[in-house]
């Protein structure tokens, strides 16, 4: 499903002497099956952006269209919305309830009325999509489980829902490396192996170099840069500028090019990185 | 949405009325909630009234601000205005339909009762809005010391007040985040019969009690760290102290008292 | 050098809850000296016993086995427990539960309380634990208006104005954002350079233990590894087995080994391997 974000403005306690602007006329596209990643400080608008897009938060003028269908109108029906657009909170994980995972997972699909063994098909493929095999894991308690399979549980029961855009705000945060690869390399593999169109928002610039097909950067409610990954850390300086990091690969590329190394190319992985370190070293500039 | 409760919250400020001693401000709140009970006629309300206006005005607190804190108990007053107006017999009847009447006296209870409640509500938040949590429950504790001598646990008492105060803020973002997180996984919480909306409850409250445990524990270990063991030999930065100010405070809130009990000798 | 805490031969064992018979080791042998003034670097996935260890350094945990001996102290022994807990400050992992106050500065002043300490003195400690973490302009708000860097900033000044020794970092940053990380580490580092503060830093961030003058590494409940940052970042496929990254000029360098180029394995620092590449540009020596 498509994306239309048409000047859309949102302020927080209007009117009262903590007004704070969160959006200032955004306006962006995201096109079917895209995987974009949203890059900002906390306080750029970035949760704010993603919390209209399901209609949670309602514009104070502006318009969020989904498939042609504006979220605004009193025709639409929200559940409906709600339901197309899955959304992740920051630590997910607290919001499990039931004493099975499998019994969490379907707190969504049971919302929506299926019948039990459509729940149960939403469940074992939900469960299949954030790797966690229904025969070991159905019955346990999410309570019992780590840190990182919590939040797949958690991911799992948006999943279930069988939204066409999925959103994530930060789904790695406060994990370690192990548990952060394995849901970095659930979303890769979930987006390659459907067509639901993604949207990361993350702290993680590597991550973002490796998985996401565009990048929007807010800046102070409003977006400062977009494009694709080699393009918007090209201009490194600018992002540097309003602190925030590039990935390191490109980072070093950079410190390369102080030292009078100019490789001139877009480095995102530590992989493209060996590739251009290898060539310098060997003489083949 | 749930942000918007500002009851018990406080307000930052440096005014007169946030820089009065706190055993002072609760014992006016004491004061002021028995003058609004023993008023019965109009002319009393206008003293609680003037009182609690210029404390409003004072402190500087916007209404703005107070107002919406009065939204989550707008339904109560409501039905209590309602049941109120219906029950309450005596009087010229004003309206009747079938067995429905309205009678003076059901208007005038009504009109009392839900000015009695407003001003309550808004007089003992104003202790809240502009009393530092920390400094409230030294109140608390100080004036409950006396009740020490009989087996009143009155450090722990305050101490956990103070906790829940400094809690609650923390505790209605996360309501309202986890309430965004079921919302999106297709949660109901507004329609149905009241059944399905009290089961609608159970993916809120189960959340937020073990995300609560859980908090209670790791504050309980980080004051440990921080080497609290009660109350013994503990001091504190802002020892209390009784200043001038606060005799003018306390003057002015006799005024009003004895205001109210001439108003009612006399009437 | 001096040891400020010894921790000899510690085992901790526990039950999942009460009527649970299986016991779950924590801790496995753990024997580690941390000396005075240093700075300190604990690394590790979660469930290998990091975070046990730091709550084993104040006295929070008492081992099953072993013993855990600070400034002299020993934390089995009641008496001297408190005089433990004021040498050995701890921060948190979460800012939000570890603050008592709804106001700035009366959290910082809560620790200096439970010491019995004259009000002046205090309000003294207050205002130079906040300035010294860059608070002190916010002493009045409440922390839920504060960022999550800002109020571990908090946090951090409520432990020094007790003046401790030695503080215990139980993973400050894992939920903050790249802006909050900085701003605490940044203070953490200054704790240890000019303030001379014992530092232990529990961590799952490789970037933040290069700097450290010891790296521990752990794994299911033993110390795996331990040595000075260069030493620890070469074994990378160990650490890469124990569910951790390597720091990028770490990998960077290991990876150009694997293909037959020469770089010095004592590299972690991506400024010390942008200079080696471009000195040897265009020179590379096969191994």
């Amino acid at each position: 499903m498509s994306i239309n974000i048409e000047n859309l403005t949102h302020v927080y306690n209007r009117g009262l002497s903590y007004e704070t602007v969160a959006l200032n006329n955004v306006s962006f596209t995201i096109n079917d099956g895209e995987f974009v990643g949203i890059i900002g400080h906390t306080g750029s608008g970035k949760s704010t952006l993603i919390q209209h897009l399901n209609g949670i938060l309602k514009p104070d003028s502006g318009r969020v269209v989904i498939n042609g269908i504006d979220l605004g109108s009193k025709e639409t029906n929200m559940a409906e919305m709600r339901r197309k657009v899955g959304l992740v909170f920051q630590y997910p994980e607290y919001q499990l309830f039931e004493d099975t995972v499998a019994g969490d997972i379907a707190f969504g699909p049971g919302n929506l009325g299926l019948s039990p063994e459509e729940t149960e098909e939403r469940v074992r493929n939900a469960m299949r999509l954030v790797s966690l095999p229904y025969e070991s894991y159905a019955e346990r308690s999410p309570f019992d489980l780590s840190g990182g399979q919590k939040r797949r549980v958690a991911i799992a029961g948006v999943i279930a829902m069988n939204p066409e855009i999925l959103i994530l705000d930060e789904p790695t945060a406060g994990l370690d490396p192990r548990a952060h690869r394995e849901i970095v390399n659930m979303l890769t593999n979930l987006h390659k192996n459907s067509n639901i169109t993604i949207i990361l928002v993350s702290h993680n610039m590597e991550d973002m170099a490796e998985i996401a097909d565009r990048l929007i950067v807010m800046h102070k409610g409003e977006i400062f840069a977009q494009g694709a990954p080699e393009e918007v850390y090209y201009e490194r300086n600018r992002l540097l500028e309003i602190g925030l990091d590039v990935p390191q690969p490109m980072m070093f590329m950079s410190m390369l090019e102080k030292r009078g190394i100019d490789s001139h190319r877009s480095i995102l992985t530590i992989d493209e990185a060996a590739d251009e370190a290898e060539r310098i070293l060997r003489g083949k500039i | 949405m749930i942000r918007d409760i500002t009851l018990g919250q406080y307000y930052p400020g440096d005014s007169f009325i946030h820089r009065l001693d706190p055993r002072l401000k609760i014992i006016a709140v004491l004061v002021f909630i028995v003058a609004l009970f023993i008023t019965s006629e109009f002319y009393g309300f206008i003293f609680t009234a003037v009182y609690l206006a210029v404390v409003i005005i004072i402190s500087k607190v916007p209404p703005r601000f107070i107002l919406r804190g009065m939204k989550p108990v707008l339904l109560i007053l409501i039905c209590t205005f309602i049941i109120n107006i219906f029950v309450i017999k005596g009087g010229d009847v004003i309206f009747k339909l079938g067995f429905l009447s309205i009678e003076q006296n059901g208007i005038k209870m009504a009109v009392f009762l839900v000015t009695r409640l407003v001003m309550l509500i808004i007089g003992s938040s104003m202790l809240t809005f502009t009393t530092k949590p920390m400094m409230l429950t030294d109140g608390l504790e100080s004036l409950m010391n006396p009740l020490k001598k009989v087996g009143v646990p009155s450090h722990e008492l305050a101490m956990m007040m103070s906790i829940a105060l400094r809690f609650i803020p923390t505790l209605l973002e996360e309501t309202d985040k986890i309430m965004k997180a079921q919302l999106a996984r297709g949660a109901d919480f507004e329609t149905g019969s009241i059944v399905k909306r009290a089961k609608g409850l159970i993916p809120i409250l189960i959340p937020l009690f073990i995300s609560a445990f859980r908090r209670a524990d790791e504050l309980a270990m980080a004051m440990e760290a921080r080497c609290y063991r009660g109350g013994e030999n503990r001091t504190r930065m802002n020892a209390l102290k009784f200043s001038i100010r606060d005799l003018v405070a306390g003057a002015v809130t006799v005024l009003m008292a004895a205001g109210i009990v001439i108003t009612k000798i006399a009437m | 050098m001096e040891n400020i805490i010894q921790i000899r031969d510690v085992t901790f064992d526990y039950h999942r809850n009460s009527e649970d018979e299986v016991t779950i080791r924590a801790l496995n042998h753990v024997s580690l000296d941390i000396e005075k003034g240093s700075f300190t670097a604990v690394i590790g996935v979660n469930g290998s016993g990091k975070s046990t260890l730091a709550k084993h350094l104040n006295g929070l945990v008492l081992p099953t086995e072993g013993e855990v001996v600070v400034c002299g102290f020993n934390t089995k022994d009641n008496e001297t427990l408190w005089e433990v807990r004021r040498k050995v400050g701890m921060v948190f992992q979460n800012p939000d539960n570890q603050m008592v106050s709804a106001v700035v500065e009366d959290d910082v002043a809560f620790g200096p309380e439970n010491l019995g300490i004259p009000p002046q003195e205090i309000r003294a400690r207050v205002d130079m634990a906040l300035q010294s973490v860059g608070m002190y302009d916010f002493r009045k708000k409440a922390p839920h208006m504060l960022s999550g860097g800002q109020k571990q900033r908090v946090a951090i000044a409520g432990v020094v104005a007790m003046l401790p020794e030695c503080i215990v970092f139980d993973e400050p940053t894992a939920m903050l954002d790249p802006r909050g990380r900085k701003e605490v580490l940044d203070i953490i580092h200054k704790l240890n350079k000019e303030d001379g503060k014992t530092i232990v830093l529990i961590t799952h961030f490789m970037d933040e233990v290069v700097d450290a003058d010891k790296v521990v590494v752990m794994d299911n409940g033993h110390i795996i590894m331990e040595g000075k940052p260069k030493e620890i970042f070469v074994r990378n496929e160990e650490l890469h087995k124990a569910g951790l990254d390597v720091p990028f000029a770490a990998e960077l360098g290991s990876r150009l080994r694997k293909r037959g180029i020469e770089i010095p394995d004592n590299i972690i620092f991506m400024e010390e391997l942008a200079d080696y590449i471009a000195e040897n540009a265009g020179s590379a020596k096969n191994l």
